[in-house]
Formats: structure tokens, C-alpha cells, sequence
């Protein structure tokens, strides 16, 4: 008898463990991500998040990740390989947004996605690629006016504008102070939900404000 | 115990998989995403391309290997403990190499970033160019420098035979009606098109009617928003305004330009005695409809009046007046659908009205003409390798005018066309077409074949060559009146290549043609001019090096000679020169939104005819230069984008010369030059709503 229960219980755990091992693949990788900076660490977790959403089809967030890092890997590198990896983002970002359709989340990155494909050519995108973006970060403060990354990325599309073309760093601030007011009350849904953002916020408003 | 012990019996068995990953030329790739299908297990390759793959997962399984540009490779494999070295080779994925897309002759202007030569955007930026696609596409290699005129000359075919299409039809009058010797415009704004291609010689079967070459517009879809527009320029202004609806779109545009004020201030070369005055106005509409479809319309008027005192050379120069008063409206409507998933249908319907009132001594010609043309096409794959482009088309003209015996002449004219496209592998196209003609005044048809080919050559590279015959018909001013007339042909060969890649692009090419029945006017009109065409046209452009910093280079040699209009022996005619360069240079200050750009061209002289040199068209004209500088500030204030504009074009205020007339005894020459020795131009451009800060360079003088 007691043999059994040990055996039923050892199941029961292991069945236990098979569920989460995806879960906690995604929280060890979701730690790397916030100090990830080379693009050979970055696609190294594309990889991994990659890996877990074809094997765990209907984690929204595997496929969220995976998107992300490449989104990340656009902003780290120059030229038409931008369009590579913004591509490979929204093949994953649409499989989460059909899983979890207007999620805030979702469309704050599809607004960070089109805003690194304004990089391949500021001049031919910057109207194109640009709105779209801000099209997507409205929606995003739609869905959840809590979410602080929307007011981030609209901060760091502003940063980023030429002041010629009503942008600079001054006309950030606000936006990036909204962000951080947002970032202090904000609690990620669950625990892998995303919550990127507030040092690169942060790092911003500094570099912003010595200008 | 024994049963429990089966089950996790491969967990303290672990299996380890080594390799390496590379690309078909053996170049290691790191970051290729390695793993057992359907589970977590995996890992990525690392710099040198080399992965190790712990596993607990044994026997006989599926391991994939992902990487974004290659194509995905799924190796059966069986996990045991001793396992040798794998080493897999992946392949680009189709979509990352680009399309092998047939490109000989055909300059693709579009807003892709791969390998187009220029974007819509170069057409406003470049210097020298105006703004004027004509301009922007002359300082491409293959087109000269015919300063007297604003046609395209291409390849040593004259004016005449480069035809202008937007969406699919024709446009006879694309120019300003002008006066002799000074070069016209184009009527159409740049910011009308998103893609404009322009043929330089041996193009598809879906283009007719052009002896040399065809430059197919292709006006926008809907606007991304809704925007007002306001111009102001030294010698006019324009108001225009775009609305935005769901599914439907339109705008307006109203302007009104008179030359008089600036020519004042301004010497010009020109007597003018009453300085280009000019009124337009045009609207656009778009709706989207079922399929997949749309409907565009697109209408245009313009008067125009200008004239000159026009120097006799008979006379010693003594100047007689020149008058042209013009009034042109263009109507097109377009209709595109899906027919399945895959099939497309084009149905078009042109309408070209032209009427110009010339008075020359004091004489007045009227000439009339009105245009209709129908066209449809049909698009779509036949199998999984082969495409199928196919169309027809039909004419009806209607001219009318007082400098001819019959005072009225009317034609139709038909055509149909067949092309496929091949698919052999995965580097090569094959492109046979066949297109025939029919015309009434002629009241013959002409076959006309053509093939192209197109060979990937490396991963950024690509090898085109090219063959067909064109046919052209001669003017109606002599179609009119000798009912015997033919159409005039030529053959074209052509092989070029290709490399562009991250913003750099190279391209060569080489060319042969050769015409026959070229209408000649001595003794009577008739189709007995002939002739050639040969050269080699050179591009390079990089937008990479230096950020911000975008140049190109163009080299053209041509060497023609031909036998046509009143030639009396075959000769280079006056619109080739056997060799020009352009050197095109922009600098984009993006922090302080200041655009700078440079351009300068130099050519070779051209023949000119000069009656006391007993060897027909032996004189060349001086070396042609020409620099031009323009400078842009954008600035955004609230809710308006402001753009301010300083062009000058011929800053060294060289003097060009174009060619001498002559008076039949020799005795008086007069040099044909530019109308002014350097143009100035100031501009405001208010934009509200959208940025449309694009548009600022395409007015310039």
C-alpha cells in the first residue's frame, strides 16, 4: 500500500513538474532578456522562447517573447536585416495576438516592431512605418491605460524624431515621466507577464534631461 | 518498482548530438535554433556554426534546424549513445534572396529598399532635377542631355519615341505646350506615383507604340491620411487637399503659376514677350470595392499661354513673334479585382483631350486631337512554373488641324499580347511574349516577339539578357497624308548585371539595336531610314558608407548612327553624344532637419548641321557642363510641416550649347542655349495634417 502511494504521489509530481518545465524556461529566460545586450545572447533566447512556443502552441507569452527578442535583435543591428527580424517578430506577435486578441501588451509591441522598421530608411518610412507604430500605441493605451510600456515606446519614437520634425529629447520627457508613474504601480498579470522596460525608462529620462 | 523504473529510464541516460551548421558556401552560421521536434530540447549554434545538444530523449526522432534567413531543415535521426558529428547545410529561403525578377532595360523607381536604383523620394531630392521625374531619370545612364527639350532621349532613339503610360494608358501631351528651344516640363507631379518604371530599351510584351522606350507610371493608393497643402513659390502657388473616408479616398489640387515677376527680376536668355502663364487643376478618386478591387479616377486640366519673339536665322536673327496657347484634359479610370486567389483583371478606359492655338508670323495653327483607349489585362499562374500575362487594347484618335490638306484624320488601332513567365528552378527566369499590332492607317499588323531571361549570380546578384522587336507608327502628320507608310522597327539585344545589396547597387549593361523603316521626308515620306544604336551604361550607388550620405555615379557611351527625316547619308544624329557622366551627391543633416544635395553632368559634344561643312552633321558642339545645388529646411510647427527650399541649377552659369541653327547660305548661325544663364528658386511649402514635406523639391523652376 504504501508502495503505491509513494508511486501515485511520485506520478502526481512528476505530472506536476510536466507541465511547468515550459513555464519556468520562460521565467529563467525572461531574467537573461533584461540584461541581454549582445545580438548573440538575444537570438540565443529567440531560440529558446522560440523553442517553447512551437512545442507549447497556445502560450501566448512563449510566442510573445520569442517576437520580443527578435524585435530586440532589430534594434541592435542596421540595414534591410532589420526587415528580417521585424519579420520573424510579427509571425510570432500574430499567433499572440490570436491567442490573446487586444491585449495590451501584444499591440504595445507591435507598436515597438514598427518603430525599429522605420530604422531601414527614416527618410522613405519615417510617415509610414511612424503612424503605424502610433496607431499601435494608441490601441495599446486603449486596452490598458495602466500599461506603462505604450507611454515608453511613444517616448522613445519622440526621442528618437529630429527636432525639425517636432521631436527631440525635451518633448520625450513627459511621455517618459507618465512611463515611470505607470511603472510604480504597475503588477505584472501573472509571473511571467511582461513588465520590461522601467531601466531603459529610466536611463532615458536621465540622458533626456542632461540634454 | 519495475514498472515506475521503465519509465523515466532514458532520464539518467544522456545522450549528447555534436555538429556544425553552415550555408551552401560552407560559411559557419551562428545562432541557428537546434532541437528534437516538438519538445524544448535544443540549443544554438555557436560563432563557429558547431552545437552540442544534450538530450534525455532517445531513439528514433526528427531534429530541426531554424534559422530567419534559411530555410528550415528537418533531419530523421536516431539517439543513441555514440553518435558522429552531423554536419547540415541550410539554403536561403526563397523570399530572402529576392525574386530573380527580369530587369534588363527597366529601372524600377519604387519605395522597396532591394535593389531599386532610386525611390520616389530621389525624384524630389535630386538636384538639377526640379522635381520633374524626367529630370530625376535623366541622370540615370542610358538617357542624354538634350537641354532644348524636356522628352527623355534614350539610347540614341529621339524624343519622340519614349512613351509616358500612368496605370496602363497613355499619355500623348505629357509635356507643357511650349516654344521652340526651351525645354518643357512634365505635367504630372511626383507625389502622384508610387512606382514609376522606366524602360530603356527591350521591355515586355505589355508595351507598345515606342520605338526605344517606355516610362510606366503608377499612381498611389489610398493616402494614410487626410492632408492640406500650400505652396508658395516666387512666380505662383498651389492649394490642395486630400480626404480620407473608409474605403474611399479623393483630393484636389488648384494651381496658378506666372513666370512674368520672376523673369524681371531674373535676366533670361529668351525674349519673351508674354512669360509662361498657366492654370491647372486635377482630382483624384479611389474606392475600394468587392474582390479585392479598386477604382481610381484621376482627372486633368491646364491652359496654358505663353510666347516669344523667335529669332528668324534667315534674316540675320531678326525676331518674329511666337504665340502657343494650349488647353489639355486627361480623364482615366482604372478598375483592378481579384478574380480567384491568384488571378488578377485590369480593365482601363483613357481619355486625352489636347488643343494648341500657335501663331507664328502672325499665322495661326489650330490642331485639335482627342484620344480614347481601352485596356484590359490578365494575370495569373497557369501552373506552379509558369505565369501567364495577357492583354489587349484598342485605339481611337481623332486630330484635327489647319496645317494639313485633309483637315481631319481619324485611326484605330488594336493591339493584343501573350506573355509567360517560367519558372526554371529557382535562379532563372524565362520570359517569351508576342505582341501584334494592328493599325488602321497603316492597314497592316506587325508581329512582334520578344524574349528576356533573368539568372541569379550569387547571393545579391543577377544576370539578365534580353531580345525583342518594336514597332512604332510614324506621326499622324505624315500617317495623314501617305496612306503608304509603314511601321517604323527595331530590334533590340540586351544583356545586363546586376548586384545591390544593404544600399549599395551596381549595374552594367550592354546593348545593341537595330532600326529599319525609319520615315524618311526626302525626296517624298516614305519608310526608308535605317540605322543603330550600341553602348554600355554604367550605375553605381551607395547610401551605406557614411550615414546620411547617399551618392551616385552614371556613365553612358553611345555610339548611333541612323538615316532618317530629311538625313541625306547615315549620321550620328543631333540628340547623341558619345559620352556623359553624372555625379549625384546628397547630405541629409537629420538633427536639424537640412537637406543639401549636389549634382553634376558632363558630356560629350553633340553633332550639330552646319550647311558650310560639306560632311553631313561633322561638327560637335563644346563639352556640355552643368552643377546644380539644392538645400531643404523642414520644420514642424504645431500641427503644419514647413518646408523652405533654395535651388540653383547651372551654379557655375556655364554656357550650354545645345546646337547652332543655321541660315541655309551659312552665312548666320544662332546658338541654341539655355533660357537662362542660372535658375533661382525660393520656396515655402505649408503642409497640414500629414507630412507631406516630400512634395516641397518637385516645383522648383
Amino acid at each position: 500500500m504504501k508502495t503505491i502511494i509513494i508511486l501515485i504521489l511520485s506520478f502526481s509530481i512528476t505530472a506536476a513538474y510536466a507541465q511547468s518545465p515550459y513555464e519556468k524556461m520562460i521565467t529563467e529566460r525572461v531574467a537573461e532578456l533584461d540584461t541581454a545586450r549582445t545580438s548573440r545572447t538575444l537570438q540565443r533566447l529567440a531560440n529558446d522562447f522560440e523553442r517553447i512556443a512551437l512545442a507549447d502552441e497556445k502560450n501566448w507569452l512563449a510566442h510573445y517573447y520569442t517576437a520580443y527578442s527578435y524585435v530586440r535583435l532589430a534594434y541592435s543591428i542596421k540595414g534591410d536585416q532589420i526587415d528580417v527580424y521585424c519579420n520573424q517578430a510579427e509571425t510570432y506577435l500574430k499567433t499572440a495576438e490570436k491567442l490573446q486578441p487586444k491585449n495590451s501588451e501584444i499591440l504595445a509591441l507591435y507598436a515597438y516592431l514598427y518603430g525599429a522598421k522605420v530604422n531601414v530608411s527614416p527618410m522613405l518610412r519615417g510617415a509610414s512605418m511612424g503612424k503605424k507604430s502610433a496607431g499601435y500605441t494608441d490601441l495599446a493605451i486603449e486596452a490598458d491605460p495602466e500599461n506603462p510600456r505604450p507611454y515608453l515606446i511613444r517616448a522613445m519614437g519622440i526621442y528618437h524624431t529630429p527636432r525639425a520634425f517636432g521631436g527631440g529629447a525635451e518633448k520625450a520627457v513627459p511621455y517618459l515621466e507618465k512611463a515611470l508613474g505607470k511603472y510604480k504601480t504597475f503588477t505584472p498579470a501573472s509571473k511571467n507577464a511582461p513588465r520590461w522596460g522601467k531601466a531603459y525608462a529610466e536611463q532615458l529620462l536621465r540622458e533626456s534631461l542632461k540634454k | 518498482m519495475l514498472v515506475i523504473c521503465i519509465f523515466p529510464y532514458g532520464a539518467y541516460a544522456q545522450a549528447v548530438i555534436k555538429g556544425k551548421v553552415t550555408d551552401r558556401s560552407a560559411t559557419p552560421l551562428s545562432g541557428v535554433n537546434v532541437f528534437i521536434k516538438g519538445t524544448i530540447d535544443g540549443t544554438s549554434t555557436g560563432e563557429n556554426g558547431e552545437f552540442l545538444l544534450k538530450t534525455h530523449i532517445t531513439g528514433d526522432t526528427v531534429l530541426v534546424f531554424r534559422y530567419v534567413t534559411m530555410e528550415e531543415i528537418l533531419l530523421p535521426v536516431h539517439i543513441g549513445e555514440e553518435m558522429k558529428a552531423l554536419t547540415v547545410k541550410m539554403r536561403e529561403k526563397q523570399n530572402q534572396l529576392g525574386e530573380v525578377v527580369i530587369s534588363a532595360g527597366n529601372f524600377d523607381v519604387g519605395d522597396k529598399t532591394r535593389a531599386t536604383v532610386m525611390n520616389t523620394m530621389d525624384v524630389e531630392t535630386t538636384a538639377g532635377a526640379d522635381g520633374d521625374i524626367m529630370g530625376a531619370l535623366r541622370t540615370l545612364p542610358g538617357t542624354q542631355q538634350i537641354g532644348e527639350s524636356g522628352q527623355l532621349f534614350v539610347r540614341g532613339g529621339s524624343g519622340d519615341e519614349t512613351k509616358i503610360m500612368m496605370d496602363g494608358l497613355d499619355i500623348p501631351n505629357p509635356f507643357f505646350a511650349g516654344v521652340p528651344d526651351v525645354a518643357q516640363r512634365n505635367r504630372f507631379s511626383p507625389h502622384l506615383f508610387k512606382g514609376i518604371v522606366f524602360n530603356t530599351g527591350a521591355y515586355s510584351a505589355q508595351y507598345g507604340g515606342a520605338l526605344s522606350s517606355v516610362l510606366a507610371l503608377e499612381t498611389k493608393d489610398h493616402p494614410s491620411k487626410p492632408s492640406t497643402v500650400v505652396a508658395l513659390i516666387p512666380y505662383g502657388g498651389q492649394v490642395g487637399h486630400d480626404f480620407l473616408g473608409k474605403g474611399v479616398s479623393g483630393g484636389f489640387d488648384v494651381g496658378y503659376s506666372n513666370f512674368g515677376p520672376y523673369y524681371k527680376i531674373i535676366s533670361q536668355n529668351v525674349d519673351w514677350l508674354k512669360a509662361p502663364e498657366s492654370g491647372m487643376i486635377t482630382g483624384n478618386f479611389r474606392k475600394d470595392t468587392r474582390g479585392n478591387g479598386m477604382i481610381k479616377g484621376y482627372v486633368y486640366g491646364n491652359l496654358l499661354h505663353q510666347a516669344i519673339h523667335y529669332p528668324d536665322v534667315e534674316q540675320q536673327g531678326k525676331p518674329f513673334p511666337y504665340r502657343v496657347k494650349n488647353a489639355n484634359a486627361i480623364s482615366l479610370l482604372t478598375y483592378t479585382r481579384d478574380l480567384s486567389e491568384t488571378w488578377k483583371m485590369y480593365v482601363g478606359y483613357g481619355l486625352n483631350f489636347n488643343k494648341d492655338d500657335i501663331e507664328h508670323r502672325n499665322i495661326p495653327v489650330e490642331t485639335t486631337s482627342l484620344q480614347h483607349q481601352l485596356r484590359t489585362t490578365f494575370s495569373g499562374p497557369v501552373t506552379t512554373w509558369a505565369r501567364l500575362n495577357t492583354g489587349i487594347e484598342g485605339f481611337y484618335r481623332q486630330i484635327t488641324t489647319d496645317s494639313l490638306q485633309t483637315p481631319e484624320f481619324r485611326d484605330n488601332e488594336a493591339a493584343l499580347w501573350l506573355e509567360t513567365d517560367l519558372y526554371v528552378g529557382r535562379d532563372l527566369i524565362i520570359r517569351p511574349g508576342i505582341r501584334a499590332e494592328y493599325d488602321e492607317a497603316i492597314r497592316r499588323s506587325v508581329f512582334l516577339p520578344r524574349l528576356s531571361m533573368a539568372y541569379r549570380a550569387g547571393r545579391y546578384g543577377q544576370m539578365n539578357l534580353s531580345a525583342g522587336e518594336y514597332a512604332q507608327k510614324p506621326h499622324y502628320l505624315f500617317l495623314a497624308e501617305n496612306p503608304g507608310l509603314h511601321f517604323t522597327q527595331a530590334t533590340h539585344y540586351m544583356a545586363n548585371y546586376q548586384y545591390g545589396h544593404q544600399k549599395r547597387i551596381f549595374r552594367a549593361e550592354a546593348y545593341y539595336k537595330n532600326y529599319r523603316q525609319l520615315l524618311t521626308t526626302i525626296p517624298a515620306p516614305g519608310n526608308n531610314g535605317n540605322g543603330y544604336a550600341g553602348g554600355v551604361d554604367i550605375f553605381w550607388r551607395d547610401a551605406r558608407s557614411v550615414r546620411g550620405f547617399d551618392y551616385w555615379v552614371s556613365y553612358t557611351w553611345l555610339q548611333t548612327e541612323r538615316q532618317f527625316m530629311n538625313y541625306p547619308v547615315r549620321a550620328t544624329p543631333t540628340f547623341a553624344s558619345p559620352h556623359t557622366a553624372h555625379f549625384v551627391v546628397k547630405y541629409f543633416f537629420e538633427r536639424i532637419g537640412l537637406f543639401t544635395g549636389g549634382s553634376y553632368t558632363v558630356a560629350a559634344g553633340r553633332p550639330y548641321y552646319n550647311p558650310n561643312n560639306p560632311e553631313f552633321l561633322a561638327d560637335r558642339t563644346p563639352v556640355y557642363h552643368n552643377l546644380n545645388f539644392n538645400v531643404a529646411l523642414l520644420r514642424r510647427w504645431g500641427k503644419t510641416f514647413n518646408t523652405f527650399v533654395l535651388a540653383i541649377n547651372n551654379l557655375a552659369g556655364n554656357e550650354q550649347i545645345f546646337n547652332y541653327r543655321y541660315s541655309s547660305d551659312g552665312s548666320y548661325r544662332m546658338p541654341v542655349t539655355l533660357p537662362y544663364q542660372r535658375s533661382f528658386m525660393l520656396g515655402w511649402f505649408i503642409s497640414i495634417g500629414q507630412d507631406r514635406s516630400g512634395e516641397i523639391l518637385e516645383q522648383l523652376p
